[in-house]
């Protein structure tokens, strides 16, 4: 299992990314999760993690297809520890969307 | 627990070391007689009949679409409903101990290490051995098992078995594709409107992929070609009445499964990639219902690994048509002269020639292809 990590400091990464100081803790630290999760189900490099935006969709994510979104949804029940409703899982398809479900399901 | 003894699977066909519980015949808790059909199992032939062979209540143990190893306990048979239950459950707790609880089955050392050899769980033996498993009982379990086949020319080496999953996939296809005449047709289709309407989905954060569009469509087409949903039996045709169309989906283990979206001519492409996203994640969690694989009248297998031009799909049990489409490739066509990179797909329709010929599958297609390369709504 790969494990998921910042290739540079925090300070190097743009404002609008997946590190945005601009989001509350809580959710700042959901998106670092879901990006750890995203890095695995859609394999992604290092710096493809780092540059998911917080409005990031399949469109700006290489290799987020259909099939490997119901890979990156067992993968988020996975690390979180939580239950998908499946017939939920079309509408999750933006990172925003997806944090504001897991947050919503750790309440 | 006095008077409740455990239902074992038989060994229906010698070739099979485990078979598929299609369907349960009688309901839970129900008082059956000997001789009684107390459930339908799939094997690597066919699928059978599991007769009860003594009176009582029936307490069921295993779930509907779980593979049973022969000699597996799926049921047990009790003066009542309290007592098989009690029973079951204790069954239940016993296995959720572990190694702990299978050491504990008695079994002499001879026992152990011939069971080891062959990969036997003692715990099999323990549901037909009374008291202490010995070899003479190992010996006899081996012996009813199929025997190991003889290699069929000298240049080769056993291998193994066939993995059950794999062999039951096999045998339906066998077994459909036997009654069928079986020739396949090819057009392409360009991508830009199917392009156009994912893009809209996806930046609104909704999933939705080549394989829903194609979905779709055939489900908007197929009205037109009846005989592609219909498959003869017994000197008859017979044509589905539902347009439900099933997809080819596969788990992490490279198990395939056909899910089925229901009356998919009157979902848009959001609700065929909800129904489609919702099954593929039952799929992959094994979760997946016996009845949610069957009564579609047609099926698409897309094949999206880069630089796949063509996919000659095999059309499942019960249906005559399949359309592969595959991975999705670019060609230079000359627009208004100039060159101009134009994405496509190649679908590829495999039909019954007993119920349809060349021009029709072909007009078949180009329905489709002119639904896909318009704007889709």
């Amino acid at each position: 299992m790969r494990s998921w990590r910042f290739p540079e400091p925090m300070s190097a990464v743009p404002s609008d990314r997946i590190a945005a100081n601009h989001l509350p803790m809580t959710t700042r630290s959901t998106l670092e999760r879901v990006g750890a999760c995203m890095q695995v189900a859609l394999q992604l490099t290092d710096a493809e993690t780092v540059a998911i935006a917080a409005d990031a969709t399949p469109l700006t994510v290489r290799g987020w297809t259909s099939l490997a979104h119901v890979q990156l949804i067992l993968e988020l029940e996975r690390h979180f520890g939580i239950t998908f409703d499946a017939d939920d899982i079309a509408t999750l398809a933006s990172v925003s969307s997806i944090v504001a479900a897991v947050e919503q399901k750790q309440q | 627990m006095d008077g409740v003894t455990p239902l074992l699977m038989p060994q229906v066909n010698v070739n099979d070391e485990s078979v598929l519980l299609v369907r349960w015949s009688v309901a839970p808790h129900a008082t059956v007689a000997a001789g009684d059909l107390v459930c339908e199992v799939e094997t690597s032939k066919a699928t059978s009949e599991v007769l009860c062979d003594r009176a009582g209540v029936l307490g069921q143990a295993a779930a509907v679409g779980t593979r049973i190893r022969i000699g597996e306990a799926i049921g047990a048979i009790g003066p009542s409903a309290a007592a098989v239950d009690a029973y079951l459950a204790a069954r239940n707790t016993a296995a959720r101990s572990g190694p702990a609880a299978r050491n504990a089955i008695s079994a002499t050392p001879k026992a152990r290490a011939l069971a080891e050899q062959h990969g036997i769980a003692l715990d099999t033996l323990a549901d037909t051995v009374p008291g202490t498993i010995k070899e003479s009982d190992v010996r006899q379990f081996l012996a009813l098992r199929a025997p190991l086949q003889e290699a069929p020319n000298k240049y080769v080496d056993r291998d193994g078995p066939v993995p059950p999953f794999e062999g039951a996939v096999a045998a339906s296809l066998r077994r459909s594709t036997s009654q069928l005449i079986l020739t396949s047709v090819d057009m392409d289709c360009r991508l830009g409107a199917v392009h156009a309407r994912l893009q809209t989905s996806l930046a609104a954060g909704r999933m939705a992929s080549l394989l829903h569009a194609a979905i779709m469509a055939v489900a908007r087409t197929l009205p037109a070609f009846p005989r592609l949903t219909s498959i003869v039996h017994d000197g008859a045709i017979f044509r589905y009445r539902d347009v439900d169309v099933a997809f080819v989906a596969r788990n992490a283990e490279g198990h395939l499964y056909t899910p089925v979206v229901r009356g998919a001519d009157r979902l848009d492409l959001d609700g065929i990639a909800k129904a489609c996203q919702a099954a593929t994640l039952r799929v992959m969690r094994h979760a997946v219902k016996a009845e949610e694989l069957e009564g579609a009248c047609f099926t698409i297998s897309h094949v999206a690994v880069p630089g796949t031009t063509r996919v000659v799909a095999l059309p499942n049990a019960g249906q005559s048509a399949i359309l592969g489409v595959s991975a999705e490739r670019t060609r230079l066509e000359l627009q208004n002269g100039a060159a101009v990179s134009v994405p496509f797909v190649t679908l590829t329709l495999t039909y019954d020639h007993a119920l349809c010929d060349g021009v029709y599958a072909a007009t078949f297609l180009a329905a489709l292809v002119a639904l896909l390369e318009q704007p889709i709504a």
